[in-house]
C-alpha cells in the first residue's frame, strides 16, 4: 500500500477553490480550464464542499436545474471524507475504494490543501503497487 | 489480469444512446442508470463515440443551455481507444494515464463486449494488492 504522504501528492497542487455562491457554469469554466474533476468549495476560507463532475451530472440537468442560475451550493457535496496531509496516499485510496468516489480533499485546521483523486494512483504509486507485489512474491521465494 | 477478468468480476452491462438523443435525454439516462459515461452505438453495435460525465461539465461551460434539441453525436468524443478481452490491466492503466481518459470499451470482431473504468482498475489493484498482503501473511504464519 502506497505510504507516501498525501501533502508529497499535493505539493505542486495550486488547490482550485470557489466561493459557494458561485453558479454551476462557472464552476464549470474552472474545472475545464484547470482540466480537473472536482473543485473544492470554501466558505470563509474553509472547506464548505466539493463540487465534482459527478455532481454536474447528476444533480443539475438531471434534475431540472439551469446551470447557468443554479449556486455549486445547491448542488455540492457537502461534508465530504477529507484527510490530513501526514496520512498515507494509501488511505486516500481505501476511503475511495470503501465510499466508490474518486476525489479526497486534503484539509488541515478545516483549511483546503488540494485534493487527492484516484488518478493519482496511477502515477508513481500504480509502480510501487507492482514493486509491492513483486517484493511479495521475492519475499515468498525466500522464505519457500 | 487481463480485461476479461475485469468484466468477468463487474460484468457485461454496458448503457448506451442512439446518436440522435439529445444531450437532456443522454443525462437523464446516465442518472437514472447511475454510470458516468454512456457509448453511442452505430447500427451494427459498433461504439462510434462516448459522451461522458466530463462532456457534461465542458458544455455547462460553454454556456449552451439547448439540452433538449442538441444531439448526444454534436458533443460527444469520437476518438476512443478500444480495448480487447486479452488487453492487460496494467496496458489498459497506462493507456488512461497517457491519453487522460477514464474508459475503454471492450471490443471484438465489431462486437461490443463490455466497458472497463478507471475505478474499475484501481478497485482491482487494491483487491490485488489486499489479496497478496492477506495470502503473505498466512503464508509466514503457517
Amino acid at each position: 500500500m502506497p505510504q507516501r504522504a498525501i501533502r508529497s501528492i499535493i505539493e505542486d497542487q495550486k488547490p482550485v477553490t470557489a466561493a459557494a455562491d458561485i453558479t454551476v457554469t462557472a464552476a464549470a469554466q474552472l474545472m475545464k480550464l484547470h482540466r480537473i474533476g472536482a473543485i473544492l468549495v470554501v466558505d470563509g476560507g474553509r472547506l464548505a464542499g466539493i463540487f465534482t463532475e459527478r455532481d454536474a451530472l447528476f444533480r443539475v440537468v438531471a434534475e431540472g436545474r439551469d446551470p447557468a442560475t443554479t449556486r455549486v451550493a445547491e448542488v455540492m457535496t457537502d461534508n465530504p471524507r477529507t484527510i490530513g496531509p501526514d496520512r498515507p496516499f494509501g488511505h486516500a485510496l481505501h476511503l475511495m475504494y470503501e465510499g466508490e468516489f474518486r476525489h479526497v480533499p486534503a484539509v488541515e485546521n478545516g483549511r483546503p490543501l488540494g485534493m487527492v483523486s484516484a488518478r493519482d494512483a496511477l502515477g508513481p504509486d500504480l509502480q510501487q503497487f507492482i514493486t509491492d507485489l513483486d517484493t511479495r512474491t521475492h519475499i515468498g521465494e525466500i522464505l519457500g | 489480469m487481463q480485461l476479461k477478468d475485469v468484466l468477468a468480476a463487474k460484468g457485461r452491462r454496458v448503457v448506451t444512446v442512439p446518436a440522435k438523443a439529445s444531450i437532456a435525454d443522454a443525462i437523464r439516462t446516465m442518472h437514472a442508470e447511475k454510470v458516468g459515461a454512456v457509448l453511442v452505438p452505430d447500427a451494427a453495435g459498433c461504439p462510434i463515440g462516448i459522451f461522458t460525465e466530463r462532456d457534461v461539465v465542458h458544455l455547462y461551460a460553454s454556456g449552451d443551455r439547448d439540452f433538449d434539441s442538441l444531439a448526444v453525436e454534436a458533443r460527444m468524443t469520437c476518438s476512443i481507444v478500444i480495448g480487447q478481452l486479452s488487453m492487460s490491466v496494467d496496458e489498459a492503466l497506462g493507456l488512461m494515464t497517457e491519453g487522460r481518459f477514464r474508459h475503454i470499451p471492450v471490443v471484438e470482431d465489431g462486437k461490443l463486449l463490455g466497458m472497463v473504468s478507471i475505478g474499475d482498475l484501481v478497485k482491482i489493484r487494491l483487491d490485488e494488492t489486499a489479496q497478496e498482503a492477506k495470502a503473505l501473511r498466512a503464508y509466514i504464519a503457517s
